[in-house]
């Protein structure tokens, strides 16, 4: 890494968070390590993808950023100021400059409130700005989401679907946030309104010099929008690095079958050749060592004693100690030869 | 070759408390034996409907079919027959888009096959006799190796199971009455991308071993290239183009289908949005419903309603001005 003069604007430094599982009189009996020793930075104005099966920490991991979650472990740096570490709390001024957008941003509006009135609300908790001021701000920001001024005085259920989205999104835009973590901003959307989306998040991205962290399970959003990718498996990080070489050349053999697994329109039929078998195991009882081997096609027997970190390679950081047996003798088996089920 | 599913001018309208939406318009579809055929088109556009339509779980009060057939393996699904009943269940299976919905909390996963079997198997009445439950067990034992699941599953409880598990024994459920046609509706919407490719991936070798047609349902369109031979893309209650699959992605002549598929992010150019928005189900536009959106659009268009006409074997389109094949351009 080269000597830098200012720190990078998002450091996650061997961040975990684990859940406690209670059974009987509330007994701590098992703990859920939902996200386990995970770092990495981010430069301010980039899109960070993260990608990953439901339970691979995905969310957990944006929660925790946002100080939603208390971390168990670890800390996260915010241009080099520390805003989450155990035991910290974090400062309003914090709050502000780091925004979490749901899946529905416009369920988030209140409906007995006018969307003037949502949207002033934030800039009276964060700021003491006159009324004036603050009017002025949110006529400039609903002007950047493309909303027209009249609708400030409307209830959320009179406008549509796509608008309230917008609303949402200005609701969040009024503080000027520097980091904006959006959780499954496509998921359950038809296609072509999936478009109208990305395009407006892409549009104000610029317009506001934000950094977005995008959390999708859809990989050809990722693929589409983020500068970066990072995949998570089970809590952990796998592979993280530039879009193109992620998806173009991807190192990790769970990289490797996720993007085998996506279908995409003119490609092949993946169905006829795919090869990861079963299903991930049981988040409390996770293997030592790599948390993929049980499924994995290269496992050896010192991938479960080995404490598995990433290893960069300019900037593209895999966590398998084995990846470059991939193409030494180690061609995926043809169809038909399954290996057995694995039976839990 | 005649269709095993064969819809055709078939009509329908919800009526609703302000007045009567037209949600399906003259839908002719039909599927052959043993071919996969994917209805796409976002929510709304009345996929859901038609599968209701053919499973004969339309709300009773409020739907209202205008005119048209529903037929399948020759029998009227409309009319409400003893013929359809026993259709349903036995020549034709539903897969569902939530499997958790449609099991039974409180039975374990053996207790509702069996049943399922006991009422719906083919020969099923005389499976109270000892030598006829144990060809019963041998076909379920056969299934879930088939589907890859343990024979442990039978004695769990549907939480139990995971996602993936429990859409493996629905697709284990559809295909024990040795059915002709299968109807999945979403299947894969609520899972991940690696389980998707092995419940398509089982669906489809299923399917195909067996000689089973399927129906399926979806607004994914690389899950519908994924997996069938043909497709049929739905606009607001209308079908637009049918095509192979090939001639599909690679040849659409519809501007909705053009569009559509522009609309999918890819790698290297951003997805191009279809300006406006799907129209208010009470008032369609006259005509092609798809008019207010076209960028084709001509008078005719919302005089006339373009009927389905071929333009080259087995690729059928619904519109007054389609694309020539070889044309590029997407956005006018």
């Amino acid at each position: 890494m080269l000597e830098r003069s200012h720190p990078p604007l998002l450091e996650v430094d061997r961040l975990s968070r684990h859940f406690p599982v209670r059974g009987f009189l509330g007994r701590r009996v098992a703990t859920l390590r939902a996200l386990d020793d995970v770092s990495f930075t981010m430069e301010d104005g980039e899109v960070l993808g993260i990608v990953g099966e439901t339970g691979s920490g995905k969310s957990t991991l944006g929660k925790t950023l946002m100080g939603i979650h208390a971390p168990t472990a670890g800390e996260v740096r915010l241009g080099g100021t520390r805003i989450a570490a155990p035991g910290l709390r974090r400062a309003a001024s914090v709050r502000a400059r780091l925004q979490y957008v749901y899946q529905d941003p416009g369920a988030s509006l209140d409906p007995r409130w006018t969307l003037r009135r949502s949207l002033h609300e934030p800039l009276r908790i964060h700021t003491n700005w006159s009324r004036d001021r603050r009017e002025a701000k949110v006529q400039e920001i609903v002007a950047a989401v493309d909303l027209p001024r009249t609708h400030l005085d409307l209830y959320p259920h009179e406008i549509s679907g796509g608008q309230l989205r917008r609303a949402g999104l200005a609701r969040i835009l009024v503080l000027n946030p520097q980091l904006v973590i959006l959780d499954e901003p496509t998921a359950g959307l038809d296609v072509s309104v999936q478009a109208a989306i990305l395009a407006l998040l892409r549009e104000l991205r610029r317009e506001f010099s934000l950094t977005y962290i995008v959390i999708s399970h859809d990989l050809a959003v990722v693929r589409s929008f983020s500068d970066r990718v990072a995949v998570m498996y089970l809590g952990r990080i796998v592979e993280i690095g530039p879009t193109a070489e992620v998806f173009g050349g991807p190192r990790h053999p769970y990289t490797r079958s996720l993007l085998a697994a996506a279908p995409r329109v003119g490609g092949p039929r993946v169905t006829e050749s795919f090869l990861l078998l079963g299903e991930p195991p049981d988040p409390l009882q996770l293997p030592w060592g790599c948390r993929f081997r049980t499924r994995c096609r290269l496992a050896m027997p010192e991938c479960g004693g080995l404490a598995v970190q990433l290893d960069y390679e300019a900037g593209h950081g895999v966590a398998c100690p084995r990846w470059r047996q991939w193409d030494m003798g180690h061609r995926p088996a043809p169809p038909g030869s399954e290996a057995p089920w694995p039976h839990r | 070759m005649t269709a095993l599913l064969d819809i055709g001018e078939f009509s329908l309208s919800f009526r609703t408390a302000s007045g009567t939406a037209p949600v399906l318009e003259r839908i002719d579809l039909a599927v052959r034996p043993g071919e996969i055929v994917g209805l796409v088109g976002e929510s709304g556009c009345g996929k859901t409907t038609i599968i209701r339509s053919i499973l004969g779980t339309l709300p009773e009060r409020t739907a209202l079919i205008e005119g048209g057939h529903i037929r399948v393996d020759g029998v009227d699904m409309l009319g409400g027959g003893k013929a359809a009943q026993s259709m349903r269940g036995r020549g034709l299976t539903f897969v569902p888009q939530d499997p958790f919905a449609s099991f039974n909390p409180l039975f374990r996963v053996g207790t509702q096959i069996r049943d399922l079997l006991r009422w719906r198997a083919a020969g099923a009445k005389n499976a109270r006799s000892g030598s006829s439950r144990q060809i019963v067990e041998a076909a379920i034992s056969a299934m879930l190796d088939a589907v890859q699941l343990p024979q442990s599953i039978l004695a769990k409880y549907p939480h139990e199971l995971s996602g993936g598990q429990r859409q493996r024994v629905m697709i284990a459920m559809a295909m024990l009455p040795q059915p002709r046609l299968i109807i999945a509706d979403e299947p894969t919407t609520a899972l991940d991308v690696i389980l998707q490719a092995q419940i398509l991936s089982l669906l489809r070798r299923l399917a195909v071993e067996r000689g089973v047609s399927v129906l399926f349902a979806t607004h994914d369109l690389a899950a519908a290239w994924e997996i069938c031979d043909r497709i049929a893309v739905m606009y607001a209650g209308q079908i637009v183009e049918i095509g192979p699959r090939e001639a599909f992605f690679d040849a659409s002549r519809h501007p909705y289908t053009r569009m559509l598929l522009a609309s999918l992010p890819e790698p290297g150019r951003n997805s191009e949005v279809i300006p406006g928005g799907v129209p208010n189900p009470l008032k369609p536009p006259a005509g092609c419903r798809f008019n207010p959106r076209c960028p084709k659009v001509t008078a005719i268009c919302s005089e006339a309603r373009p009927t389905l006409a071929a333009i080259a074997s087995d690729h059928l389109v619904a519109c007054h001005h389609p694309w020539p094949a070889n044309a590029q351009a997407t956005h006018a």
